[in-house]
């Protein structure tokens, strides 16, 4: 019954819709929407103008800072305006919007014949990738040149390639493997040499024996790279679980992976390194499963970021009107929207369209204990819950919520139907309120002082 | 029998002694006029003096001299008669209520939205600037009227919350929990009111809601005492200029600007009007 | 207003398991039905007429109080029927009608919703009922002479008899079949010879067969142990309940009631049997003990949160158990005791089981090294 790791749950994983489908190039659209927030950190600075003409792969915004990643134009074409643009998390962001003109032109130096990696240094590599504005692709959308840059005293133990894939529905990843497996293991080699780890860990769940068997073929030889099938058991694809079921070692509370010995990446960003650094591509592109009941032709696709969700949404013969949740992101983790046009962003695994809801009202808690057997990071939902249903916010990090990883386990298993992760959430922001709010005090204070003396 | 009347009578002897030497050995001061202080007040526990609760209140007025007139419920009486207590000459302060700074045009829902259903819980989905049209307006799931301990606000038929002005005391507790602290606690006095919150440009605020301020600076080139002045595309008044001349108010384009006197008034006679109807 | 699109949008995960509370409920009712289909053929009709005031009583209570408290009326998530069909099962097929519907206002509005109902409870509100109705009416439930195998025409009498006001005959009316519980013979038997084991008695094997099919008297659907046992892993299988208080609760009470030496009396002298030769198996098939371990003991309200807490629970429900049913005196049966005693201790147990936070470990050896 148990995983790798405690806790954990079983949901169905809805992949049969999409998961016979080969990966297939999805048009790319006329007009193409680049959001300049693709990622977590600091948002990008658009660096174009209106009528600007803009080839595929030319920087459109340049990284906000170490923590953030440039944007690039998805297509060559011209730049008709700057406007906002929805996020699938629900802000407004600052777009690029885009006249595609077909003709696909790489700027100059991009896209270039295959290069022999082993003869760049990791700094090289790292400057490569970094330049490439590649983001962790699994949906966290860290930037990748941050994770790439451990410290010089922490040291490296293995490379953890996250082909978990245990949201349910999506597929992405799955045929990716199953379609490339040896581009997957030059980009999980590559970042071996980068970080100087002599171990490198594919870990796939056991429900996709046909990529393990694909990506088993390709590392044959590779003495220091291994697959390693993991049990079925959501979250096993969350970083802090997916180090604990390879190596046997827990993060430590409120640290990092590195902390561990261990730097994680998903296959999709493995595949985009393997990209950025040998054939010196930008990301431009992603795989994206389109599935879920309210798609008729259910798919995984190859698409242009900035292309609105509603062109894959209308390739694949979407029953809008049967279809009660349009989710961008797996069922688990994933964003709600409102909105079919959102653009194809860095770390959009998947959309999803769901014709059914959850009941949307909830009870007390019957303290069935379900949530505090199902929680992978050993905390007990229901008392957080509980606290934060009686708006007792300030209350929770005595119960641990600042260690909670969203997984939405609990929620998933609450027979009370308790919206356990959304209190979760609202507890953490109003803790980092409360915090700018002290800071902002100690700092008047601080003012005050100096002002006297 | 006898044995046991005895035996119970010692212990109680001894007991009781024990209890009075406590009770002399361990005696803490109190300070009367604590109690008497707190009856004065209203006992809401609203915590809009700034202490945590009534008691603690009384006990600052009485052990660490507190100002006698912190307390916003109990307003002038509460003062008076702290007064009174404390041997201080209380002064009139002026009844406080909450205005909410929305007029609800732009706050058509986008979608339904399922989950707990309170404000702070609403705007931390990153929803918040996606909830309704306008990002900046009420969400309309009734935060402030669960937080006020007066019963004061009610939730209209059009989702936007209802000060009553009769019962409201100007605690504050309702912008303490709405997320985008659209409730303004003010004085009586404060009769001229910007009732909206969006801060997008023109434009963009044109195209969200009919009755969105759009910063266009009528009122603050209309204002003669230089009291009124668009800040961040928003109408912002500086109450202490303000003459309450109800110029602004006659120049809005959005009709955003209200005077709250003048409101009432009709208010008031629609009431009697309709009472009127009723009677007839 | 209608929003502008007919897209939901809640927080994530956007599905959810199959369980919710109607069904876990329903599920409850569903493992229980089999051996109340055991009391109606063994008590005849007037124990599901028994059964059916106790759900009734518990349902209207439930709808009322929750008036009261101005909550939502939830009596069709199925969890006040629960309540009753478990008090019923708890108490014997002969009693008054308006016992069972004591008992079942008592549960749900003393047990339920003076905690602030179904989730705050600290007590089983069917055991609370019960142990209620053990002081308050004690020659009813404690009569010691429910009918093995009674067609329960005395029951019907005795409806008839209130029913025509004629409460004065009530106290008079005989059982018309009597015979002590399995659990009585088990409490201070008198023995014939001096050294008394349970097993070597004549007729042990006919009552553990008779407890674990369903012939031995007993409260209305404690009787069969084996049709509680399926229910009980009917509910195991669909994970409605977890194995920890079940195998821990059986275990205990086999382990304990084999070793520890009960005592007997043998011409008016209280002597023990030797260690180890405690009646194992009719502890487990009789009395309360299968209803206890799978279907009270394991109701969620009422018992820790944690998987270790749910074992420490388990095992000291057992301890309760064996220590009543051998030891005291006054009660030959200790589970509903057991239980309710052990549901008093479960924050402790909660406070004290809690789980480790991920990474917790890692992060003091980390500072330890550190230091």
């Amino acid at each position: 019954m148990s995983g790798a790791f405690r806790g954990g749950t079983h949901p169905h994983d809805f992949k049969e819709f999409s998961r016979a489908a080969a990966i297939a190039n999805a048009p790319v659209p006329d007009e193409l929407v680049v959001p300049a927030v693709q990622h977590i950190g600091a948002p990008a600075k658009i660096c174009v103008k209106v009528g600007d003409i803009v080839k595929r792969g030319q920087v459109i915004a340049e990284a906000g800072g170490f923590v953030s990643a440039a944007v690039h134009s998805p297509v060559s074409g011209k730049v008709k305006r700057l406007d906002k643009t929805a996020h699938p998390m629900g802000m407004t962001v600052d777009a690029v919007i885009l006249e595609n003109d077909h003709n696909d032109e790489w700027a100059e130096g991009l896209n270039t014949e295959p290069i022999d990696w082993t003869t760049l240094t990791a700094e090289e590599m790292k400057k490569r990738i970094s330049a490439a504005g590649l983001v962790g692709m699994g949906g966290a959308t860290f930037p990748t040149h941050v994770k790439l840059s451990p410290p010089p005293e922490k040291k490296i133990e293995a490379v953890i390639l996250n082909g978990v894939e245990c949201e349910p529905f999506l597929t992405a990843d799955d045929r990716l493997m199953r379609e490339s497996p040896k581009t997957i293991v030059e980009g999980l080699r590559i970042v071996m040499k980068i970080v100087n780890a002599p171990r490198g860990i594919i870990g796939i769940e056991e429900n996709k024996p046909e990529a393990i068997a694909s990506m088993q073929q390709a590392v044959s030889g590779i003495n220091d790279i291994e697959v390693k099938p993991l049990p079925v058991m959501y979250p096993q694809g969350a970083e802090k679980q997916l180090i604990f079921a390879c190596l046997g070692k827990e993060v430590p509370s409120g640290g990092l992976p590195m902390d561990a010995g261990a730097v994680v990446q998903n296959v999709g960003t493995a595949n985009a390194i393997y990209e950025a650094v040998v054939l010196n591509r930008p990301l431009t592109e992603r795989i994206t499963s389109v599935t879920g009941p309210g798609i008729e032709r259910p798919g995984n696709y190859r698409v242009r970021l900035g292309t609105p969700a509603k062109v894959l949404l209308d390739l694949c013969g979407f029953k809008k009107g049967l279809t009660k949740k349009l989710i961008y992101g797996g069922p688990m983790m994933g964003a709600a929207h409102y909105d079919e046009t959102v653009p194809v962003n860095k770390g959009m695994s998947g959309i999803l369209a769901l014709t059914e809801a959850n009941e949307d009202d909830y009870r007390d808690c019957i303290r069935c204990g379900r949530c505090v057997d199902g929680c992978p990071a050993g905390l007990i939902p229901s008392e957080i819950s509980i606290l934060c249903e009686r708006v007792k916010y300030l209350d929770t990090p005595s119960v641990n919520v600042l260690d909670c990883i969203e997984c939405g386990v609990c929620t998933y298993v609450c027979p009370a139907r308790r919206p356990i992760v959304q209190w979760i959430k609202v507890a953490k922001s109003m803790l980092a309120a409360e915090r700018a709010r002290q800071q902002m005090k100690a700092k008047q204070e601080q003012e005050k002082k100096a002002a006297k003396a | 029998m006898t044995v046991a009347i005895i035996a119970m009578a010692v212990l109680g002897a001894v007991l009781g002694l024990i209890l009075a030497y406590a009770s002399k050995k361990f005696h803490v001061e109190t300070d009367p006029r604590v109690d008497q202080v707190l009856e004065a007040l209203p006992g809401a526990n609203c915590g809009a003096c700034g202490y945590p609760g009534c008691s603690a209140y009384a006990e600052a007025v009485v052990l660490k001299g507190a100002p006698i007139n912190m307390c916003i419920p109990g307003a002038t009486g509460s003062a008076m008669a702290i007064g009174k207590i404390m041997g201080v000459e209380a002064t009139a302060t002026e009844p406080r209520f909450a205005m909410v700074s929305c007029n609800g045009d732009g706050v058509a829902q986008r979608f339904e939205y399922q989950g707990v259903k309170t404000c702070n819980a609403a705007s931390v989905m990153g929803l918040a600037g996606a909830f309704q049209n306008c990002p900046y307006g009420c969400l309309g799931l009734g935060s402030c009227a669960k937080a006020c301990p007066f019963g004061a606000i009610r939730m209209g038929e059009d989702n936007l919350p209802y000060v009553d002005e009769n019962l409201c005391t100007g605690c504050g507790k309702c912008a303490e929990v709405c997320p985008r602290k659209l409730p303004k606690v003010g004085p009586e006095s404060r009769v001229i009111f910007v009732r909206c919150n969006n801060k997008d440009r023109g434009a963009l605020a044109n195209k969200t809601c009919n009755h969105a301020c759009i910063g266009c600076g009528k009122c603050e080139r209309e204002c003669p005492f230089d009291a009124i002045h668009v800040i961040n595309n928003l109408a912002v008044i500086d109450y202490d200029k303000c003459k309450l001349c109800g110029k602004c108010v006659n120049v809005c384009p959005k009709n955003l600007i209200i005077n709250v006197r003048a409101e009432r008034k009709a208010r008031k006679t629609a009431r009697e009007e309709k009472a009127a109807e009723e009677t007839a | 207003m209608s929003p502008l699109t007919h897209f939901i949008v809640s927080t994530p995960p956007h599905i959810k398991s199959e369980q919710n509370i109607n069904s876990i409920m329903r599920w409850v009712c569903l493992a229980l039905a089999p051996a109340f289909c055991v009391s109606l053929y063994s008590f005849g009709w007037y124990a599901l007429f028994v059964t059916a005031v106790c759900v009734g009583a518990c349902i209207a209570t439930e709808a009322i109080c929750q008036r009261l408290r101005h909550v939502p009326v939830t009596i069709n998530d199925f969890s006040a029927v629960v309540t009753g069909l478990l008090l019923a099962a708890v108490i014997p097929p002969n009693v008054d009608w308006w016992v069972a519907a004591v008992g079942g206002i008592f549960a749900i509005a003393v047990g339920k919703h003076c905690f602030g109902g179904l989730g705050n409870n600290i007590w089983n509100p069917a055991l609370l009922a019960r142990a209620f109705l053990q002081v308050a009416v004690a020659s009813q439930m404690n009569s010691g002479a429910w009918g093995k195998l009674a067609q329960g025409t005395d029951g019907w009498t005795k409806l008839g008899h209130t029913l025509h006001g004629a409460f004065d005959q009530l106290a008079n009316t005989p059982d018309a079949v009597t015979g002590a519980t399995a659990m009585a013979q088990i409490s201070r038997p008198v023995a014939e010879t001096k050294d008394f084991v349970m097993q070597n008695i004549p007729g042990y094997w006919q009552l553990v067969k008779d407890s674990f099919w369903g012939y031995e008297g007993g409260s209305i659907a404690e009787v069969s142990a084996v049709m509680l046992l399926l229910g009980g892993l009917l509910l195991l299988w669909k994970k409605i309940i977890t194995w920890e208080i079940p195998v821990m609760y059986l275990g205990t009470v086999a382990l304990l009631g084999w070793i520890c030496p009960a005592p007997y009396l043998y011409q008016g002298e209280t002597l023990y049997t030797p260690l180890f030769s405690g009646p194992v198996l009719l502890h487990l098939v009789g009395g309360g003990v299968m209803i206890g371990a799978f279907f009270m003991a394991t109701d969620m309200v009422t018992t820790p949160m944690t998987k270790t807490g749910r074992i420490i629970f388990g095992i000291g429900c057992g301890v309760i158990t064996i220590m009543i049913r051998v030891y005291s005196s006054a009660y030959p049966e200790g589970v509903c005791y057991s239980i309710l005693l052990m549901n008093t201790c479960v924050p402790l147990i909660d406070a004290w089981t809690k789980p480790k936070k991920f990474g917790q470990h890692a992060a003091a050896s980390a500072n330890h090294a550190g230091k």
